[in-house]
């Protein structure tokens, strides 16, 4: 059997790769996919520790986080979409009018 | 062994798809390679037992959220190539953070926890569950989800 | 079924009228005024079947509560707040006057309002301030009291002020509100006191547990405050300045808020709070006196007064006086009999006032510029001759009855405690002024020529105006009879059931003497106005130059705006100099060093916010990496 050590660490990774993408991509669409990814990653660590725990809340917790996830994807394509409509970009480095 | 060598064929695929949902040149390939790394997810979900969620994790994630990226994609056009900015700042966030992990994982002992034999997290059990202790969490979740609808039709509308 | 069961309805109709009309009222203009008047008739409906129920003895005291806060709601409070209704026969028949009162006062503005520009916003506040006199009147815990006694202050406020585009009337509101919010701080402490000692704001069980656990001198306090609060709103001196200038508002909130609503709020509430009263001599005396003060001055600067409406203020001011002087000569029969003999006679002319008012155009005027409307208003004249004679005390009407029985009750405690004879002799005197200077008015404004174009061109009022009058003045011949169904004692019979309470009593010999020698004084006054203002023996002029500083001293309303003024100029002004140093100070050097504080902090801060998301991003994780810090530690 696999140790749970090893998810956590797989999940770690994900997590990782998530926060890499987000921080360094500017297209707004990959954005939102790298949030989908930490996500996931989370999800992982759930479910690793309802079945290493015997708990079966942990999956319970998940199906809410797919539901928060879905509805997050929803909101936040719509604003893609009006982003690209008002300005004909998706690059967040060009939309800056939210500063100082 | 068996499960060994899966999870290791799996991770494999897990990392290398999340990677490329950034490294890709072109959005769309990225966003197949997203689905690949959904699908292999769920395979875990299922490895561990969590038949009910990997089944969700397929509808939800592979049936709508990614058809709602796909169309997202299809309905802009990125103009410019998606050039990496990596400042100094960002760097030492992104490597703090993994470093830090690291050296709390490496704080705790994980191998108490070994996984129960008959543990099966159905769709009947996790119903149990929902409904019994967390209903009024998942009614908020369904008015969420009713308003992240309304909201999303709103935002989304053309206006005269 | 029992219409009892249904009295919380009583106060709610009107409620009910004040949304509706604020929701819709600009809608609907003039036609608001019917909406208003068929909540008012539903209430009095009710209220008609109430006090049929609790005059038949079948059912004496329907107590019922809502539990507002309970232990177990707020988990620390000791005691619970039980708001409940009680109306037992005081109550019942306060609230027939009140709800009768409020619907003849609603359908005479039909007419007298007609025109108005905003109109709807006059019957939205003259509901509201029924709505809450109804519920002053049932409430049976004190808090509730006091939040209707505030929602009456504060309808009293928007009325005086109604016309707030003449700034007498924008004033007077402000002044209303002023003086009896400095009473009300006397109604707060007791209220205070009461609880902090008692444990309860339940009426009922105050009065029986008030004679057990309170010693006398706390009584005193408690009941001494409490009227602090009842001489703000009953206008009882020193805190009466108010009233006079409340003439700015309409006349029908003049009606409203003399005949039964605002002052009468102020003395129901010391016959309410009675069984307490009666425990404490020191407090009985203080009202009585007050209350003997007030009517002999108010009877006075009624007399010299020259605005037609001033004189009516003046005259309301004098008769609460006689009921603080009733209810403190230890008689709240005779109260209680005298203010709703009160409220019917002054309703009656304060809207006979109204109809003249409304046959000259005017908010109000000086009486000199009126006379000889007799034959050009009679029914207006006749009702309103009808009003004075009642009012004065002549024989046989019914204030003669009910001051009779206030000159016996003194009389009768006169014999316990010896301090009462001067009021004995005072009322005397004041009785002989409130003839005077009531059929002073009437002459003027009734007998003799029209003395200005406005009063030669005036002519009676319409039907909507004057039926109210008549069917007012019909029942100022029925209301002395309440006196034939014993409500005199079984009002005293419910103060006996809490205190040692003992009616005054006096032998038919004694009785009939007061009576004869009151009826007397009257009678003398009558003739001496007479021969003044209607022979015209002697000139006015004349008796003004006799008795020059006299008249001085009450044509300045012995000099309490005066002392009010100093007071606010000299004194709070000074005062309030020094603290304005201070807080310009304070604002120079605190407020605004918190401010440029604050400014240079924003100045530094606001650079993260760049308007890149990954920098957001970024911000997350070092927190978050200061979090891992935190748990690995």
């Amino acid at each position: 059997m696999v140790p749970l050590s090893s998810y956590i660490m797989l999940s770690l990774i994900l997590f990782s790769i998530g926060v890499f993408g987000i921080l360094t991509t500017r297209n707004m669409i990959r954005i939102l996919m790298g949030v989908e990814i930490l996500l996931n990653s989370a999800n992982l660590n759930f479910i690793a520790f309802s079945r290493y725990m015997g708990d079966i809340t942990g999956n319970v917790f998940v199906l809410f986080t797919i539901i928060i996830a879905a509805a997050e994807a929803a909101v936040g394509l719509a604003i893609v979409m009006m982003i690209y409509r008002n300005y004909l970009t998706l690059n967040v480095g060009k939309i800056k009018e939210m500063r100082w | 062994m068996k499960d060994l060598i899966m999870f290791l064929i799996l991770s494999v695929i897990a990392v290398v798809s999340s990677l490329f949902v950034f490294l890709s040149k072109n959005i769309f390939r990225g966003a197949l390679s997203l689905s690949l790394l959904l699908v292999t997810m769920a395979m875990f979900f299922a490895m561990l037992n969590a038949e009910f969620i990997a089944a969700v994790q397929i509808l939800v994630y592979a049936g709508g959220v990614l058809v709602l990226i796909l169309f997202a994609i299809m309905l802009t056009k990125e103009r410019e190539p998606s050039v990496s900015e990596v400042t100094t700042s960002r760097a030492v966030a992104l490597i703090a953070f993994v470093v830090l992990s690291l050296f709390y994982l490496a704080k705790h002992t994980w191998e108490k926890y070994v996984p129960e034999k008959e543990f099966s997290a159905t769709g009947a059990s996790v119903g149990t569950k929902l409904f019994q202790t967390y209903v009024i969490p998942f009614e908020a979740a369904s008015f969420l989800l009713l308003a992240a609808m309304i909201g999303a039709i709103y935002l989304a509308r053309r206006r005269g | 079924m029992s219409a009892l069961e249904y009295a919380w309805l009583i106060p709610t109709f009107p409620a009910v009228a004040f949304v509706l009309i604020t929701l819709f009222g600009s809608r609907w203009g003039e036609r608001s005024g019917i909406v208003a008047v068929l909540f008012t008739a539903l209430s009095f409906i009710l209220s008609v079947f109430v006090i049929i129920e609790v005059l038949s003895g079948k059912e004496l005291t329907y107590e019922n509560g809502i539990t507002w806060i309970s232990k177990e709601s707020v988990g620390f409070a000791e005691e619970i707040f039980k708001f409940g209704l009680l109306i037992d026969k005081l109550a019942a028949v306060m609230l027939f006057v009140v709800a009768f009162g409020s619907l003849i006062i609603m359908i005479y503005s039909l007419g007298y309002m007609h025109g108005d520009e905003t109109v709807h916003r006059y019957y939205a506040e003259m509901s509201l301030f029924i709505s809450s006199m109804l519920l002053l009147v049932i409430s049976r815990n004190i808090l509730l009291l006091f939040i209707a006694w505030e929602l009456v202050g504060l309808c009293s406020y928007l009325l005086i002020g109604y016309w707030y585009k003449y700034s007498t009337a924008a004033s007077a509101a402000k002044k209303a509100i002023i003086v009896t919010r400095v009473a009300d701080i006397g109604f707060m402490l007791g209220l205070v006191l009461l609880y902090n000692w008692l444990h309860t704001l339940d009426i009922v069980e105050i009065f029986e547990r008030a004679p057990k656990e309170l010693t006398e001198e706390q009584i005193t306090i408690v009941s001494l405050l409490l009227f602090i609060g009842a001489m703000g709103k009953s206008s009882q001196v020193p805190l009466h300045v108010w009233l006079p200038d409340a003439m700015e508002g309409p006349t029908t909130v003049s009606a409203l808020i003399h005949a039964v609503t605002m002052v009468k709020a102020g003395v129901y509430m010391v016959a309410r709070m009675y069984p307490l009263y009666v425990l404490s001599d020191t407090a009985m005396l203080v009202v009585a006196y007050i209350g003997a003060i007030t009517a002999f001055m108010a009877a006075s600067m009624g007399l010299v007064r020259i605005d037609i409406k001033r004189i009516v203020a003046y005259s309301t001011m004098s008769h609460l006086g006689f009921i603080a002087l009733a209810l403190g000569s230890g008689s709240i029969a005779a109260g209680m009999y005298h203010l709703i003999n009160h409220s019917m006679f002054k309703a009656l002319l304060f809207l006979a006032t109204g109809s003249v008012l409304h046959a000259v155009h005017a908010r109000s005027i000086d009486i000199r510029k009126l006379g000889g409307l007799w034959k050009k208003m009679p029914i207006t004249a006749i009702t309103a001759l009808v009003a004075i004679v009642s009012l004065s005390g002549l024989p046989p009407f019914g204030g003669f009855w009910s001051k009779d029985e206030i000159l016996a009750a003194i009389k009768a405690s006169a014999m316990h405690e010896p301090a009462y004879i001067y009021l004995y002799y005072l009322t005397m005197v004041t009785a002989f002024l409130s003839v005077a200077y009531l059929f002073r008015w009437y002459f003027i404004v009734f007998l003799g020529k029209p003395k200005s174009k406005e009063a030669e061109h005036a002519h009676e009022s319409p039907a909507i105006m004057t039926v109210p009058l008549i069917v007012l003045a019909a029942c100022s011949f029925i209301v002395p009879t309440v006196k034939l169904f014993g409500y005199d004692e079984v009002v005293s019979d419910w103060v006996g059931e809490y205190a040692p309470y003992h009616l005054p009593h006096l032998t038919e010999d004694e009785h009939e003497k007061i009576a004869v020698i009151s009826a007397i004084i009257a009678v003398i006054s009558f003739l001496t106005v007479f021969a003044v203002y209607y022979l015209k023996v002697v000139s006015s002029e004349t008796i003004v130059r006799t008795f020059k500083p006299i008249h001085t001293l009450v044509n300045n309303k012995y000099y309490f705006d005066h002392a009010y003024n100093y007071f606010a100029e000299r004194i709070v002004y000074v005062f309030s100099l020094l603290l304005d140093v201070l807080e310009r100070l304070y604002d120079k050097y605190i407020v605004d060093g918190i401010a440029k504080v604050t400014l240079m902090f924003g100045d530094v801060i606001k650079k993260l916010q760049t308007g890149k998301i990954q920098d957001y991003v970024t911000l997350i994780f070092l927190g978050l990496s200061v979090l891992l810090i935190i748990l690995s530690i």
